[in-house]
């Protein structure tokens, strides 16, 4: 991605961010059973949405990673990418949500499946992330990572459909089901809701066109591909 | 509600150094050019 477009993405990221803080906060109403705790519904369930794209377009990418006549890595890097931010997500998952928990529940944590599998899910990726470090060579790291991402995308499904498949403290979807109105968010709550989604995703999407580029600069090149930059220094007898 | 506000302060300022280490290890990189990615391995 061009740098222009990156920058003017990230400056994107930056007005919706404060608009949905302004929303969210000064803006919108408290509600009538969780009070000024409601407002944790801005920042909660759309940091959810982003580790759930994140590590979705990751496993995607660890597919096409993985298939020998799209192998790139240009993927690898994208998967890297994606899981970075997806980690990082899913900690600030956990914090407010626990956060949110202790007014509304009564406690910090509960061992309650949606909870458990989030934990696992947080824990898995992260394992990814510590993999990259174990040394060998780009492919063998790729390849090998690849693998480790689709095993601990599996969590993924597992997570969002915990609350459906066991009794859980952790309420039901209000977002990813038919009906955003049905579920009980209305007018200026819903919108707001919505525009919180649309700022973590920008915030997401330049933070993975970031951390690729930095990828790409690590390995040393400007305008080459990947696969060129890792066959130049092989020939310099550099270790990729 | 301070519980609310120090959420989004901790959500910030986590994203926020998040965010700012990438700009800065990309503009080093960029400036160091093959140097940086020597250094990146030693």
């Amino acid at each position: 991605m061009k740098q222009r477009k990156v920058t003017i993405l990230g400056w994107a990221a930056v007005v919706t961010l404060a608009a949905t803080a302004f929303f969210g906060i000064v803006v919108t109403p408290p509600d009538v059973v969780q009070r000024q705790y409601v407002r944790f519904l801005y920042l909660h369930p759309p940091m959810a949405w982003v580790a759930y794209l994140a590590f979705g377009i990751a496993a995607a990418a660890s597919i096409l990673y993985l298939w020998p006549k799209t192998r790139r890595m240009a993927f690898d890097a994208l998967a890297l990418a994606c899981v970075e931010s997806g980690v990082l997500f899913t900690g600030l998952v956990v914090v407010t949500g626990s956060m949110w928990a202790h007014p509304v529940w009564g406690t910090y944590w509960v061992w309650d499946a949606r909870l458990t599998a989030t934990a696992l899910m947080f824990v898995l990726f992260l394992g990814y992330l510590a993999l990259r470090r174990v040394g060998g060579s780009p492919e063998q790291v790729a390849k090998r990572s690849a693998i480790a991402a689709l095993v601990s995308f599996i969590d993924v499904p597992i997570v969002h459909f915990s609350v459906l498949w066991w009794n859980t403290l952790h309420q039901g979807p209000s977002v990813l089901t038919p009906g955003l109105s049905s579920q009980g968010v209305h007018g200026a709550m819903a919108w707001t809701m919505l525009l919180s989604f649309v700022a973590f995703t920008l915030l997401f999407a330049w933070m993975v066109a970031r951390r690729m580029e930095l990828e790409r600069l690590r390995l040393g090149g400007t305008n080459r591909s990947l696969e060129e930059q890792l066959a130049a220094r092989r020939a310099e007898g550099v270790p990729a | 509600m301070t519980d609310v506000i120090s959420a989004y302060v901790l959500t910030a300022v986590i994203l926020g150094t998040y965010a700012t280490s990438l700009v800065v290890r990309s503009r080093r990189a960029r400036r160091d050019g093959e140097g940086g990615t020597r250094e990146h391995h030693a």
